[in-house]
């Protein structure tokens, strides 16, 4: 039983009084940040995560996985008390959230929603120990071409996934690549893209870039709506559930995890989709399918597991082959690569302390969720209320000091500040940053597996079509754009995306 | 034969092609992402004129950017065009108040935080940022900057230790 000697050898590492003091810091300031209203999970790692440069990897890791769950909860939460949800995959948890916050039932919408994490990060995680360690294995026999296909595909089914068009996600994507170019070649030592700039010269840091992109593109962006300020503070209710609730919710909550956890594997912005789908199967499988849309609690209960379902399992991907599937996972292998930790393959042999300890961390940052937020939930909410002038001066600091701290250099501040205003104005362009930012990512790592495709095959692009796996990737990319693309698709899937 | 045109006949032709040309650019949304993407695109080739692009047995510094490059500036090509033939109007709006003061008062900190130290340029930083809402009275805009800096300071400094000058090299 591999299965539990692993996912013991996870918990012995992460059982300790320090591993749980991180955890519960990292749960703790990721729920304070993510309640912000505007401020998604990338976001709110890329500002919290100067907080984890002066502790050794393990615990850093730790830390930010109780970051990570705590900024998915706490976009739950301004999604329940404000109808404001702070990044996508809450969207759906609105809906019927904020009905039932409206009729004084917030405590229960957001109990729920944190039951119901809880049971599907549980399940999730039990998935993810089953199946990294062959999927690992597997990944291992992966050679150049496969991994080229492979990144390939991921960028497409983040375009695929993004708002609005289509073909605007794709340029992002593009553009993203570009600015992934800049900096001294590895190989030849030519300066690409420098403009004789010496920060540039290990390419653009990419933390500069998520802040600017999502950090003050989001002030701005807030500062220029006049709705933002003052919310008037919901009554948040009693947290506690009847036993004809807990009825109502376990089957959601177990539906929610299936769907959740199949979805959440795909490359792109799972969770959104797999909270999508859940809400429209409660609503089918229920005998009264007019309350959705009424504060329904099996509209909370449902999507919210879904969503922390496919949060969990999109970790697969980026911990088994080291390759992010969304903004947020691309966060994540940033904050790791900071502490020196290369996620991948050969992660789990090398490494398995930190790859099980980092497993179960997740279960017990999902945990923290449970002890620490609910109690606090009144906190959270007088949170919420802060008037936003007060509130942006202070996230721009922590976005200066972050970015300034990482490479302790002024030059990457500046370089935030350029893609602030590249944000803002693309934005308004109608085009969303996520893509550009994976783009960023990928985008080496496609130049080097090309790379080493071509020496290998000699400048024969037939291989990548020769060699079974790497076939079969790209025939599934080229579908997921056919898909996409075709008119019937393209509009429901635009109107799933929309909000 | 144009010579022989009026001139207030000419005047209107001009009017009326201004005029189309307001028409066309209806979705401004479309033609200003073009404009982004197909002027990155050409300056990035204008750039990588000189790296070496290779072959595809051995792919040289050039080859992707340079394709990418391509590809971009004809994505950003087509969007240009399509904005023009489209119908539907998306107007951009951007109120650029907010984003200078936050982009200037970044840039302000990023030049002082070496000589005034993290502190002093926190505070600056606070006390910049908030013209951008314009709705805190001086005496809030002051005590907002010394609560802020003085926070960053304990947590980043004090707490967690990192390095990042206390008093600048000007004050020392």
């Amino acid at each position: 039983m591999d299965l539990i000697a692993n996912l013991q050898l996870g918990f012995s590492t992460i059982l300790t009084m320090d591993a749980l003091f991180y955890c519960l810091v990292g749960a703790f300031l990721g729920t304070l940040i993510g309640v912000l209203p505007g401020i998604g999970p990338a976001a709110t790692i890329s500002l919290l995560l100067p907080f984890t440069f002066s502790i050794e990897p393990l615990s850093a890791l730790i830390m930010l996985a109780g970051i990570y769950y705590g900024s998915q909860y706490g976009g739950s939460t301004t999604a329940i008390l404000l109808n404001l949800p702070g990044e996508a995959s809450s969207v759906i948890t609105a809906i019927d959230g904020y009905k039932m916050a409206r009729q004084e039932k917030a405590g229960k919408a957001l109990a729920t929603a944190a039951i119901g994490s809880f049971v599907a990060g549980t399940i999730a995680i039990v998935i993810i120990a089953a199946v990294a360690v062959p999927v690992a294995e597997l990944a291992l026999k992966f050679g150049a071409p496969e991994y080229f296909s492979l990144v390939l595909l991921g960028l497409v089914a983040c375009v695929v996934m993004a708002h609005g068009s289509v073909f605007k996600a794709l340029a992002m994507v593009l553009l993203g690549i570009l600015f992934g170019t800049v900096g001294v070649d590895a190989n030849t030592g030519l300066e690409r893209f420098m403009f004789g700039l010496p920060g540039l010269a290990d390419g653009m840091s990419f933390v500069a870039a998520a802040m600017g992109l999502f950090g003050i593109t989001e002030i701005v962006a807030n500062l220029s709506s006049k709705e933002a300020g003052a919310q008037g503070t919901q009554k948040v209710g009693s947290l506690i559930l009847s036993r004809q609730d807990v009825r109502d919710i376990t089957p959601p909550i177990l539906r929610g995890t299936v769907i959740g956890s199949l979805i959440g594997v795909l490359p792109g912005s799972g969770a959104l989709l797999a909270s999508f789908i859940s809400y429209t199967v409660e609503k089918r499988v229920a005998r009264d399918p007019s309350r959705f849309g009424n504060g329904a609690i099996e509209g909370v209960a449902g999507p919210e597991s879904a969503n922390n379902a496919a949060a969990q399992t999109s970790f697969i991907p980026m911990l088994t082959l080291g390759i992010p599937s969304n903004a947020i996972m691309a966060m994540m292998i940033g904050a790791m690569m900071i502490q020196g930790v290369q996620p991948g393959p050969s992660m789990i042999a090398n490494q398995p302390e930190l790859f099980w300890g980092l497993i179960a961390s997740m279960w017990v940052g999902n945990a923290m969720l449970l002890v620490l937020n609910l109690p606090l939930v009144g906190v959270w909410a007088r949170i919420i209320s802060v008037p936003y002038n007060l509130l942006y001066p202070f996230i721009l600091v922590l976005c200066c000091v972050g970015v300034f701290a990482i490479n302790n250099t002024e030059f990457d501040i500046f370089l935030m500040c350029f893609f602030a205003v590249l944000g803002v104005i693309l934005t308004r362009a109608g085009c969303e940053p996520a893509p550009l930012l994976l783009g960023m990512i990928l985008g080496p790592m496609m130049e080097t597996y090309f790379a080493r495709t071509m020496a290998l095959a000699r400048g024969d692009l037939m291989i990548f079509l020769t060699r079974p796996v790497s076939a079969g990737l790209l025939v599934v990319a080229l579908g997921l754009i056919v898909l996409a693309c075709m008119p019937k698709i393209a509009k429901s899937r635009e109107k799933v995306l929309a909000e | 034969m144009n010579d022989a045109m009026p001139a207030d006949q000419n005047d209107e032709n001009v009017k009326k092609a201004e005029s189309m040309m307001l028409l066309k650019i209806k979705n401004q949304q479309d033609f200003v992402a073009g404009i982004i993407f197909a002027g990155a695109g050409v300056i990035a080739l204008l750039l990588a004129w000189n790296y070496s692009f290779g072959t595809l047995r051995q792919v040289g510094p050039g080859f992707f950017p340079i394709v990418v490059a391509w590809l971009l500036a004809a994505f950003g090509l087509i969007m240009i065009l399509r904005s023009l033939a489209s119908k539907q109007s998306e107007a951009i709006s951007l109120s650029l108040w907010p984003l200078t003061i936050i982009v200037i008062s970044s840039l302000v900190f990023g030049t002082l935080i070496r000589p005034l130290g993290l502190p002093l340029s926190a505070a600056l930083l606070v006390l910049l940022s908030t013209l951008a809402s314009r709705s805190l009275g001086w005496l809030a805009a002051i005590s907002l900057a010394i609560g802020i800096a003085a926070f960053v300071t304990l947590v980043f400094i004090v707490g967690l230790g990192l390095q990042m000058p206390l008093l600048g090299s000007l004050l020392r």
